[in-house]
């Protein structure tokens, strides 16, 4: 994808976008709700014209191409199954279109089907199938052509928690046994981290970062993205001799808060709030300095620490990495 | 709330008995041996008979279903075609070009009537069964295109697009995706677009020729002229295909549930 | 997708059919209106008010009243006798709903004139109605009703009690019955919870049902023609009479501009209250 732009009426959706996915690579699209990134998949599948820009599939130019022209296919976020089919039909549709023989085509379905653990469920129809079925028969519609690469549009995102963590080892497995590109949207950063080879961080209708994950998670470039994966606190201002458009990215299990009397180096502040969280305590403290929040992260269930308590914070020097401060 | 439900029901029952009791007022005097009483004078089938043996009645019902078979079909292909495209895109003026397409049920019926009458004699267009069809396709259109407009809008689009996705061309896509889901909807459009081309007589009695009648404008002319048992017998055929239409629409739509 | 090309082809035919064939004729209206008559049959070129100026005759204009008060007569006994039709019909279980529906469908698809054609039976004189009043001595003469007012009232109701009572079933039955059983237990009677809750929520539909009434009622001249003689002259038997038998067609033509200048009044609104009540309906999701 070459310098993609795409706007709707007024308002400027994608500025200027380009990515360059590997075969076999799986790359996720990591962004908040509204950042573009779901007109950016329907660019790639055709589904939507850039204003200007181009998009590349194997070093061919398919930007103006139809959908049914490209080698490439989509997860819907909703699944689109064909209410009117069943399974079969469902699965099977593309290769009708191009014509296989009834047989060819029966068997293959029922290939797609043992790859996504659906064996049997030939004669269903979609009404009748759970939430995580859909999404395997969604699968196997899209990946039955072995298109150049998958689409997938935020394909979790109606699972419970549970399910959603077997579905991204699911995928995972899926993706690598089929060797096909999967470009993989979410606004989870959970799921990005565990399945990606590369993530793009978007922001605004641009990519803030592009890397591997562990690239993302330890070094971000930006205070965004260091926020947006994994909470970092964004630390800012002259009291930590910073310059204006610079921050520390600092994760909350690096933080370290002490009583006050232990006499340590750090800043002084006082604890705000306690909460236990996503399997995590969390202490908030106001620094005195600039009245900046910080939060740290713990394992267990509790802290000697009170709410309201005189406290020293500190982290280790290895642990503040320097970012853009590209926010407010 | 279960408690009162003896009150409602009779209220219910009272109304639905009011609605068929003039229809069953006519069945039962298409069997009345008097020509002119309205005291029951004995039972026959002769009215009937004399009912099947009307050439004229025959002629006005072959009309009567040429003229609605035609008009609804024309409504069914003007009007899903019309909804499809603007379901497809914005186009300039499209509001008030459906404001205008959908005055035909919104206006009085003899409004229509008369700009229809006035607007054929200027264009010199000879009165019969062309004039009947085109204005009968006017007043069908906006059956067929707002019930298929409607049944759009609440489709979601990410079918089509999936259909697309997966190798389809438009084409394709419309009739593989669209097509089934919209199919209720025309069926139903042009079931009610026939009803209302078999039920019309206003407009009919103002567009037609001399020598084209429909059954409206017949059993029109012979109420006017006066009651008698034949124009009863006639009512009562009509009365069962009706009963026949409704039951099997009625079970269709229970198939498509 | 790619190109409105398809699109256009596609609303082109209805696009066409509706400029041609209902534009066309309602401007051929409006010009017509203006126009004067030819000496016997037809008109001439010449421009005038004079039909407008013909409606303010008295005659004239006591016909649209008596068509309008008739026409209010019918949506209001509409809504007495269908609004509670509605109502109670969505409250039945979905089984005997469907049998409900299939009842009042049949009637409704029954030709029209058939239907009034049996209120002519049931009202001649010496008709079945005059004989069940007689045999209970309630009268001890034949009322004589076909061609008389009521009996043109009771054949408009007839004829377009359906359409109320669909709009407002329709409504009724999407209604969340849960909201009405929320008031009750918020200590409101049954009477106040319909106030409160069933009437502003079922009001989307009684005013369709209003619309589906009242803008037919005006226009339908056979049913005024058949029950009523010519005793009960309505702005449709009006224009009927002056297309067909006085041939005067600008003055139909100036009849039907206004009519139709009425309607779409009416229409308008009817759109301004249904914006209203629909934003009231959204402030009470909010509130709930």
């Amino acid at each position: 994808m070459d310098n993609i732009k795409k706007s709707f009426g007024k308002s400027s959706v994608l500025n200027g976008i380009s990515l360059d996915a590997q075969a076999g690579e799986f790359v996720t699209l990591l962004g908040a709700s509204g950042c573009g990134k779901t007109t950016l998949l329907r660019i790639i599948a055709g589904l939507e014209n850039p204003d200007s820009g181009n998009v590349f599939l194997d070093g061919r130019e398919v930007t103006n191409l139809e959908p049914n022209k490209r080698d490439v296919n989509t997860v819907f976020q909703n699944y689109a199954l064909f209410p009117h089919m069943n399974v079969e039909n469902n699965i099977g549709y593309s290769l009708r279109l191009k014509g296989y023989p009834k047989v060819e085509i029966k068997k293959r379905v029922s290939e797609m089907l043992s790859l996504v653990q659906l064996e049997g469920f030939n004669n269903r129809t979609p009404s009748v199938l759970s939430g995580g079925q859909r999404q395997r028969v969604a699968i196997a519609r899209a990946v039955i052509n072995r298109p150049r690469a998958l689409l997938l549009d935020e394909p979790l995102g109606a699972l419970d928690l549970q399910l959603r963590r077997q579905m991204q080892i699911e995928l995972k497995r899926i993706q690598t046994q089929l060797g096909i590109t999967f470009i993989y949207i979410t606004h989870d950063q959970e799921e990005a981290l565990n399945m990606s080879d590369r993530i793009a961080v978007m922001r605004g209708g641009l990519f803030e970062q592009i890397g591997t994950a562990s690239e993302i998670y330890d070094a971000p470039q930006t205070s965004y993205v260091a926020k947006f994966v994994g909470n970092a606190n964004i630390l800012r201002g002259k009291e930590f001799r910073l310059l204006s458009g610079e921050a520390y990215a600092v994760r909350g299990e690096h933080i370290e808060l002490t009583p006050a009397e232990d006499g340590r180096d750090g800043f002084k502040a006082v604890v705000t709030d306690k909460r236990f969280a996503g399997g995590q305590l969390r202490l908030s403290a106001k620094l005195d300095v600039n009245g900046a929040e910080v939060v740290a992260s713990r394992q267990g269930i509790d802290s000697p620490l009170k709410t309201g308590q005189r406290v020293l914070v500190s982290w280790k020097k290895e642990h503040e990495v320097l970012v853009a401060d590209n926010e407010e | 709330m279960k408690k009162h439900v003896f009150l409602p029901n009779l209220y219910l029952g009272l109304i639905l008995v009011l609605m068929y009791l003039p229809i069953l007022m006519v069945i039962v005097y298409s069997f009345n041996v008097s020509k002119n009483s309205s005291m029951w004078e004995g039972f026959t089938f002769s009215w009937y008979k004399e009912l099947f043996a009307d050439k004229s009645m025959f002629e006005a019902l072959r009309n009567s279903l040429i003229l609605a078979l035609l008009s609804a079909g024309s409504a069914v292909v003007i009007g899903t075609l019309a909804a499809v495209g603007m379901a497809r895109t914005k186009l300039r003026g499209a509001g008030a070009m459906e404001y205008l397409a959908t005055i035909p049920i919104m206006a009085p019926e003899i409004i229509l009537g008369m700009v229809f009458l006035a607007f054929f004699s200027l264009l010199g267009i000879p009165f019969g069964m062309l004039t009947l069809v085109i204005s009968h396709t006017a007043f069908c259109i906006p059956y067929v295109f707002l019930l298929v407009k409607a049944r759009l809008a609440g489709l979601d689009k990410s079918y089509a697009e999936a259909a697309r996705d997966l190798g389809a061309s438009q084409i394709r896509a419309f009739l593989d995706i669209t097509m089934p889901s919209i199919l209720p909807a025309i069926l139903s459009g042009a079931l009610l677009a026939i009803a209302m081309s078999l039920d019309d007589v206003i407009i009919s009695v103002f567009v037609t020729g001399v020598n084209t009648n429909t059954l409206p404008i017949k059993i029109y002319t012979q109420i006017k002229t006066g009651i008698t048992p034949k124009t009863n017998a006639l009512c009562t055929v009509l009365f069962g295909f009706t009963m026949l239409l409704g039951i099997l629409s009625m079970r269709k739509s229970r198939r498509d549930l | 997708m790619k190109s409105k090309s398809g699109a256009i082809a596609a609303v082109l035919p209805m696009y066409i059919f509706t400029l041609a064939f209902v534009l066309g004729p309602l401007i051929y209206m409006l010009v017509m209106s203006f126009l004067a008559r030819g000496a016997s049959w037809g008109i001439t070129t010449e421009v005038t008010p004079r039909n407008y100026l013909h409606i303010l005759q008295p005659a004239y204009l006591k016909t649209f009243t008596q068509s309008l008060r008739l026409a209010l007569l019918t949506t209001g006994l509409a809504i007495l006798f269908g609004y509670p039709f509605g109502y109670f019909m969505a409250r039945l279980s979905p089984k005997s709903r469907d049998r409900c529906m299939l009842l009042l469908i049949i009637p409704f698809w029954t030709n029209s004139l058939l239907r009034l054609y049996g209120w002519m039976i049931i009202f001649r004189a010496n008709g079945p109605l005059d004989v069940f009043l007689m045999g209970l001595n309630i009268t001890h003469a034949p009322l004589k009703l076909l061609y008389t007012y009521p009996a043109v009232a009771v054949g408009m109701i007839y004829a377009l009690l359906p359409f109320m009572i669909y709009s407002v079933y329709a409504s009724a039955e999407k209604m969340d019955w849960s909201l009405v059983e929320a008031s009750r237990d918020l200590g409101a009677s049954s009477f106040r919870a319909f106030l409160t809750v069933t009437l502003p929520l079922t009001m989307p539909g009684l005013y369709s049902g209003i619309i589906l009434t009242f803008i037919p009622s005006m226009g339908l001249y056979f049913i005024a023609d058949l029950l009523g003689g010519n005793k009960i002259v309505l702005v449709g038997n009006l224009i009927q009479e002056q297309l067909m038998r006085v041939h005067d067609w600008p003055f139909a033509a100036a009849l039907s501009v206004i009519l139709m200048l009425m309607t779409t009044l009416f229409l308008f609104v009817y759109r301004k209250i249904t914006r209203a009540v629909g934003s009231a309906d959204s402030k009470l999701e909010g509130l709930v």
